[in-house]
């Protein structure tokens, strides 16, 4: 488990045919299909903010859509938000902000992989 | 990782070995609906074996099927080959069984056969329950308390009130400790099979829990001994498998279950994820338990196995998360984390799934089902009579049993007397629901899906 100092988290639930991403404060959190597990990303850009959700995949990497930063797709799915699917139904343990978590369906271009 | 060699039995070559095993002496058949004062006789269909796809693995759609049922049986009967059983009357009536049972070369049969049946029965469950991310304490410990106030703020147990609103009560809460008989005969043995080698701390932590399941090396206080008196103060059996013909294949496969992830050390996680749900959660639905038996037989029954979960198992609970399942967590990292959280999902599923096949099963009263007229045949006549090998199965389709010389008797419950059903008269069995079929004299029937 993670030794870093615990973030403060909310749940959030979406159905995986009906959303791909979870929005709180602004915030993009979107989903990436790999195997049989589902992976909620943030899509702020650690670079400049970019928006991930909105990159493209190229091989196994991630490409920025704004300053081409690339990114393994392998290690952000290791990064990503504690998640469990069962069936079609994800929850995600978001980091609690000011709103409530809302699921969404928007462009998520990187959502489905293949590892 | 190192690479590793596939086993190298084809679903064909299961096929055949699974007969072989079904074919063994102590898997054998017999025309009774119960299996009398005898643990190791576990009558399993050669024939039904010889057919089934062991390619087309279970899905949860066909999780309480008849496929099902076959491939559980056989894993069961494999796995409690490996735990002692002795009969209650002595070993002198029993010792060529005893020997069968536990011989080498059915042990060997049993163990080529194991992995492929495990991934049949349990290989849907990696496609139905992901677990990614990052998790730390907090996230957690907040899963582990949502799914715990789930289970105990549930609006509801649809298998109780249906077990009350019965035409049959009695029958309705038998069958439901008939489910519960296979594992409270034998509590407690899939644990036991973790509680060597060294794990540290944790180690002892199991075994605490371990002990208050065995009563404290107290015979009248272990957990099993309870049960036992429980089914004698409502007239049921008190040996393993007396009731094997009416097993739902999902009691068995979350039986199973537990047999499948601390048989393989590898799902020692998983196995502790889905116990310590469990006993996080068992306090409430024993007491729930309690008050639906004490309704149902009244005073006559002995409550004390579900007083003693009532009780034990809020302390169970909390040993399981605080000082296993946490530290566990902890300690070994993301490997742990992730198959403590994939047992703790997959006995959720498993127990809605199973729930659903006994809620079915209960809900189906064939004595409320109009026998209606046989009509034209146009399956094979089977004829059976007193003399004919009994066995329960589960039906894919709506079936029409006919009866067209004789009388059947239908029976669906573990305790319930059978349906009669007369030459000249039919029945309709639901899609999804066990049954078996005896005669007393010659009777021929035919079993055709409604069109």
């Amino acid at each position: 488990m993670s030794k870093a100092a615990p973030v403060p988290r909310t749940r959030a639930e979406f159905h995986r045919a009906e959303h791909n991403a979870v929005i709180v404060d602004g915030e993009v959190y979107f989903a990436v299909e790999r195997e049989a597990s589902v992976h909620v990303l943030s899509s702020r850009c650690p670079h400049r903010g970019g928006p991930l959700h909105l990159g493209e995949m190229e091989g196994e990497k991630l490409r920025c859509p704004w300053h081409g930063s690339m990114f393994p797709i392998a290690r952000l799915c290791d990064r990503s938000h504690p998640a469990v699917r069962v069936g079609d139904t994800v929850a995600v343990y978001l980091p609690t902000g000011k709103s409530e978590p809302v699921a969404v369906k928007t462009i998520v271009r990187a959502g489905v992989t293949t590892a | 990782m190192t690479n590793r060699t596939p086993l190298d039995d084809s679903p064909s070559d299961i096929a055949g070995l699974s007969e072989q095993f079904s074919r063994l002496p102590q898997f054998r058949s017999t025309n009774k609906q119960f299996i009398v004062g005898n643990p190791y006789h576990r009558p399993m269909n050669p024939d039904a074996l010889r057919g089934l796809d062991w390619g087309r693995p279970l899905t949860q759609e066909t999780f309480a099927s008849n496929d099902s049922l076959l491939a559980n049986r056989l894993l069961m009967n494999v796995y409690e080959s490996d735990a002692l059983f002795l009969p209650e009357a002595g070993l002198s009536k029993f010792e060529g069984e005893f020997v069968d049972f536990y011989h080498q070369d059915s042990k060997v049969l049993g163990e080529r056969v194991r992995p492929t049946a495990e991934n049949f029965a349990f290989g849907f469950l990696d496609d139905s329950v992901g677990v990614s991310g990052k998790w730390d304490e907090e996230s957690l410990r907040a899963h582990l308390r949502h799914a715990v106030d789930r289970a105990n703020n549930h609006g509801g147990r649809p298998v109780f009130d249906a077990i009350l609103s019965s035409r049959d009560p009695r029958t309705a809460a038998n069958t439901q400790i008939a489910q519960m008989a296979l594992d409270g005969l034998t509590e407690a043995t899939a644990m036991a099979q973790n509680l060597g080698g060294a794990f540290g701390p944790e180690q002892s932590e199991l075994f605490k829990i371990f002990v208050d399941e065995f009563g404290y090396g107290v015979f009248p206080a272990k957990h099993s001994t309870l049960f036992m008196d429980m089914c004698r103060s409502v007239g049921m059996s008190t040996t393993p498998h007396h009731y094997w013909f009416f097993y739902l294949p999902s009691s068995i496969a979350i039986n199973n279950y537990f047999y499948w992830a601390t048989r393989n050390r590898t799902g020692f996680f998983r196995y502790i994820g889905a116990m310590a749900y469990l006993e996080a959660s068992f306090a409430a639905f024993f007491e729930e338990l309690n008050k639906l038996f004490r309704a149902v037989y009244g005073d006559a029954v002995d409550t004390r196995y579900c007083d003693e979960h009532a009780h034990i198992d809020q302390h169970h609970g909390r040993m399981a998360i605080e000082d296993l399942l946490i530290p566990l967590a902890r300690k070994h990292g993301p490997v742990a984390a992730k198959g403590l959280l994939q047992g703790v999902e997959e006995i959720q599923l498993l127990a809605r799934l199973g729930d659903a096949d006994l809620l079915a099963q209960l809900t189906w009263d064939p004595a409320l089902t109009d026998q209606v007229a046989a009509t034209e045949r146009t399956g094979p006549v089977t004829e059976i009579d007193s003399d004919t090998a009994f066995d329960t199965e589960v039906t894919s389709a709506d079936t029409r049993v006919q009866v067209l010389g004789g009388e059947a008797l239908l029976y669906n419950s573990a305790t319930g007397d059978p349906l009669r059903v007369p030459q000249g008269k039919a029945v309709i069995v639901p899609a999804g629901r066990l049954y078996g079929i005896h005669a007393d004299r010659r009777t021929q029937i035919t079993k055709e899906p409604v069109a």
